[in-house]
C-alpha cells in the first residue's frame, strides 16, 4: 500500500487493453448482428441504461464529487435532486418529438422551425458549450494519471487527448454496452471500497462519520432560503437545476444522440429512465464519500490538497491493496475514454452534418464527408486539448461543466420549447431570444445570484423575447409547423382522419395514457428529498 | 398481388393493447410502401442490413439482418387492409443518391458502421404492415405502430398521412 506499485500498472494496461479488446472483439461481431443496428434492443435496459450514465458522468463524477463532499458535505446534492423531474419532462414532452421529427441532430428540427440561421448559431452554441466542456472531461482523467504517475498534469493532458482522438477516429471503443457496464460496475466497486478502507481505518467506524458530519453540518441538503445568493438552497435546485438538467439531456447533441439513434420512442425513453433513478443515489454516493474522508483528514491529521480534484485519486493509491489501486484507476481511465469518445463524435457529427455539408461541401461524395469527419475530430480533439489546460482552474470538475453549460443552454431550451409549444414564434424572435437569453445569463452572472439559477434566466429571458420578438413579424406557415405541431391537424387531414377513423375498429373500453413511468420518477424524486431531509433532522438533533 | 412485404408479427390483439396505451379509440390494418436497399461491406455479400425509405420521409428505417419477407398474397390480413402509397411507384421511390445520403448520415455517428455501403443493385419494393391507432380527442390524432415490431413510427406519420391524402383524392 501507499503508492502505484508495478503490479497496479499491470492492471491498469492489462484492464484497459481487456476493454479495448472486447469492445473491438462485440463491436466486431455486433456490427452484422441485429444488436447493433437495433440498438441493443436484446441487450437488457438495465445495461442500456447504464451505458447511459457511462457515457453521462462517470469518470468526472468519481474525481469532483468527493472534492465537493469534502468541502461542502452533501450540501450540493441539490444540484442533482432534481435529476427525475427533469427525465420526466424529457420522456414526457421532448423525445417523442424529437423522435418523431425524424432527425439526426436536434438543431435541424430548429431549422425546419425557424429557418437555417437558428440551426447554425444552435450548432455553433453546442459546439462551443461541448468542446469547452470536452476539455473538463479530458483533463479529469489526465489528473488522475498525473497524480498516480508524477507526471505533469500538461503533459498526460496531451497523452491522453492523442489516446482519446485515436479511439475516435479508429472507431471507439465505448460503442459496446457491456463495456460501459463493465466501467460502471468498477467505479463503483472502487467507492464501496473506499467506504469500507476508510471505516475501517477510523477508531469508531461509521459513527465517527456520521458523528463529524452532524458536528460540520454536512448532512445539511436542505437550505429552504429564499436569497437567490445562496448558492445551494433548495430553490435554486429545483427551478435552476430542472432547467439546468432538462437543457443539458435535452438540447446538448452528444447526450441526446443516443435517443434519436434509438429504433423506437420507448426505447428512448427507457434509456433516459435508468439515468432519473441512479444519477442521485451515484451522486449521494461519492459525495458521501467527500464527507468520510473529511473525516479521515481530520482524525489522521492529514492535510488536504490544494485542488480537492486530487483528493479521491490520492486516497485511492495511497489505501487501496496493490491490484485492486490498479483496476480502479483503469476504470476511472476506462469511463473517461467512454466519454470523450462520445464527445468527440458528437463534436465532429453535428460539425460535419450542421455546418461542413450545408456551406462547405454541399455536394461532396461520402467518403469525403467521412474523411472530413476524422479531420473534425482532430479538431475537437485539439480544441478541447487547449481548454484542458485551463480546466484545473475551475474548480471541482462538475461543478465546471455544469458551469460552462450554464452559459448557453438554457438560451437554447428556451428556443427549442418556443418551437415545440409555440406556433405564433418565428425565425426573428427565436434568434433574438437566444442571444437576449444568453446577454441576460452574462447579466445574471454578474449579479451575485446562485450560478443554478443561470439557466433558468437564460430560459426565461428567451422565452419572453422570442415570443415578444417574433410579434413583429408573420406567423410561420403550416409547412413550417408540420413537423412538431404535424400537418394531421390541417382541416382536410383532419376530416380524412374522422372518415377513417369512423370506419375503423372500436378499442372496446376508454382508453388511458400511462404515465407510470414518469409517476415513478415523481415518486423518487419525493422519496429522496423525505429521506435528504430526515438525515438533515437526525444530523441536528445529534450534532 | 406478387409483391414481397415483411410479415406481421403483431396481431390485433397485440396492437390493441398497445394502441389503448396510446390514446387511440378506434384502430385498422395497413400496409405501407416502401424502397428498400441492401447494406453489405462488399458487393455480393449477404446483406448486413436493409435500409427502407420512401421519398418525403426525413430519415430511413434500418432494417438489420435478413429480410423476413414474404407475398403480399400469402397475408391473408393484406386482403381487408388499407394499402397506402403503393400507387405512385415512381413518385414515391428515393433515388441511389438519397439512400447513400441517409446512410452516411446514420453512420456519421456509429463509426464502426463506416464501412457498410448501400449497394444500389438490391433496391426493391416492399410493403411494411403497420396498425393505424385513432385518438378521438378536440381533434383526431393519428398512431402509427409498426406490424413487426409493435413499436410507435412517428417519423412514418408524414409518409401515411401523405398517401392517406393522395388515396383520398384518387
Amino acid at each position: 500500500m501507499g503508492a502505484f506499485t508495478v503490479w497496479d500498472s499491470i492492471v491498469l494496461v492489462v484492464y484497459v487493453l481487456g476493454i479495448a479488446w472486447v469492445g473491438a472483439r462485440f463491436g466486431k461481431s455486433q456490427a452484422t448482428t441485429q444488436d447493433y443496428f437495433l440498438g441493443g434492443r436484446k441487450i437488457p435496459g438495465w445495461a442500456i441504461g447504464l451505458s447511459v450514465m457511462a457515457t453521462q458522468a462517470s469518470a468526472i463524477t468519481f474525481i469532483g464529487a468527493p472534492g465537493w463532499g469534502f468541502e461542502g458535505g452533501l450540501q450540493r446534492l441539490v444540484t442533482f435532486i432534481n435529476v427525475p423531474l427533469a427525465m420526466a419532462v424529457l420522456i414526457v414532452v421532448l423525445v417523442p418529438i424529437f423522435h418523431r421529427a425524424g432527425i439526426y441532430s436536434i438543431y435541424e428540427l430548429l431549422e425546419r422551425r425557424f429557418g437555417p440561421l437558428t440551426r447554425s448559431l444552435a450548432a455553433l452554441l453546442f459546439l462551443i458549450a461541448r468542446g469547452l466542456a470536452t476539455g473538463v472531461v479530458l483533463y479529469a482523467p489526465a489528473l488522475v494519471l498525473s497524480v498516480v504517475t508524477g507526471w505533469s498534469v500538461d503533459l498526460t493532458i496531451v497523452l491522453m487527448a492523442v489516446i482519446a482522438v485515436g479511439y475516435t477516429v479508429l472507431g471507439g471503443i465505448s460503442a459496446v454496452i457491456w463495456t460501459d457496464v463493465i466501467q460502471m460496475f468498477v467505479l463503483w466497486l472502487g467507492a464501496i471500497l473506499s467506504m469500507l478502507l476508510m471505516v475501517s481505518s477510523l477508531p469508531g467506524g461509521w459513527s465517527d462519520v456520521f458523528a463529524f458530519g452532524a458536528a460540520h453540518g454536512m448532512f445539511d441538503t436542505i437550505d429552504l432560503s429564499l436569497d437567490p445568493t445562496v448558492t445551494y438552497s433548495l430553490w435554486a435546485g429545483l427551478i435552476g437545476g430542472v432547467v439546468m438538467h432538462v437543457a443539458y439531456f435535452g438540447t446538448d447533441q452528444s447526450q441526446i444522440q443516443r435517443v434519436l439513434t434509438s429504433p423506437s420512442i420507448a426505447e428512448g425513453q427507457r434509456s433516459l429512465l435508468i439515468g432519473g433513478y441512479l444519477l442521485v443515489p451515484q451522486m449521494l454516493l461519492f459525495l458521501f464519500i467527500g464527507v468520510m474522508l473529511a473525516a479521515y483528514y481530520q482524525q489522521h491529521g492529514l492535510t488536504p490538497p490544494e485542488n480537492l480534484n486530487e483528493l479521491f485519486p490520492r486516497y485511492v493509491v495511497e489505501a487501496f491493496p496493490v491490484g485492486i489501486t490498479g483496476l480502479v484507476i483503469a476504470g476511472v481511465f476506462a469511463a473517461a475514454m467512454s466519454s470523450l469518445d462520445s464527445a468527440l463524435n458528437s463534436l465532429s457529427a453535428v460539425s460535419v452534418r450542421d455546418f461542413y455539408a450545408r456551406f462547405v461541401r454541399p455536394d461532396a461524395d461520402e467518403r469525403h464527408y467521412l474523411k472530413a469527419s476524422r479531420w473534425a475530430t482532430v479538431f475537437w480533439g485539439l480544441y478541447a486539448t487547449l481548454f484542458a489546460f485551463f480546466a484545473g482552474n475551475l474548480g471541482p470538475v462538475i461543478e465546471a461543466v455544469n458551469r460552462i453549460g450554464s452559459w448557453f443552454y438554457g438560451a437554447l431550451l428556451g428556443v427549442f420549447l418556443l418551437a415545440v409549444l409555440s406556433r405564433r414564434s418565428n425565425g426573428r424572435g427565436a434568434v433574438a431570444g437566444m442571444l437576449m437569453g444568453m446577454a441576460a445569463v452574462w447579466a445574471a452572472s454578474h449579479l451575485g445570484i446562485s450560478w443554478l439559477y443561470q439557466n433558468a434566466v437564460g430560459l426565461g429571458v428567451s422565452l419572453a423575447v422570442g415570443y415578444g420578438v417574433s410579434l413583429s413579424a408573420p406567423a410561420p406557415g403550416r409547412e413550417q409547423l408540420a413537423d412538431v405541431t404535424l400537418e394531421e391537424t390541417a382541416p382536410d387531414m383532419q376530416a380524412l382522419l374522422r372518415r377513417r377513423s369512423a370506419a375503423a375498429t372500436p378499442l372496446g373500453r376508454d382508453a388511458r395514457v400511462t404515465r407510470t413511468r414518469c409517476l415513478g420518477l415523481l415518486a423518487w424524486f419525493v422519496i429522496s428529498l423525505l429521506a435528504l431531509g430526515g438525515l438533515q433532522l437526525w444530523a441536528h438533533a445529534h450534532g | 398481388m406478387d409483391e414481397r412485404c415483411l410479415r406481421r408479427r403483431i396481431d390485433s390483439t397485440a396492437a390493441s393493447q398497445r394502441l389503448r396505451r396510446y390514446a387511440a379509440a378506434r384502430f385498422e390494418p395497413a400496409w405501407l410502401a416502401l424502397w428498400a436497399v441492401a447494406l453489405t461491406a462488399r458487393q455480393a455479400q449477404t446483406p448486413d442490413a436493409w435500409l427502407l425509405g420512401r421519398r418525403g420521409l426525413s430519415r430511413a428505417l434500418l432494417w438489420p439482418g435478413a429480410l423476413a419477407h414474404d407475398t403480399l398474397d400469402g397475408e391473408a390480413q393484406a386482403r381487408s387492409a388499407l394499402m397506402l402509397g403503393g400507387d405512385a411507384v415512381d413518385d414515391a421511390c428515393p433515388s441511389p443518391e438519397a439512400f447513400a445520403r441517409w446512410w452516411l448520415w446514420e453512420r456519421l455517428a456509429k463509426p464502426r458502421l463506416w464501412p457498410l455501403r448501400v449497394q444500389p443493385a438490391t433496391l426493391q419494393r416492399l410493403w411494411l404492415p403497420l396498425w393505424l391507432g385513432y385518438h378521438e380527442g378536440r381533434q383526431t390524432r393519428l398512431i402509427v405502430l409498426s406490424g413487426v415490431s409493435g413499436e410507435a413510427l412517428g417519423a412514418l406519420k408524414p409518409a401515411v398521412l401523405a398517401a392517406l391524402r393522395a388515396g383520398a383524392r384518387a
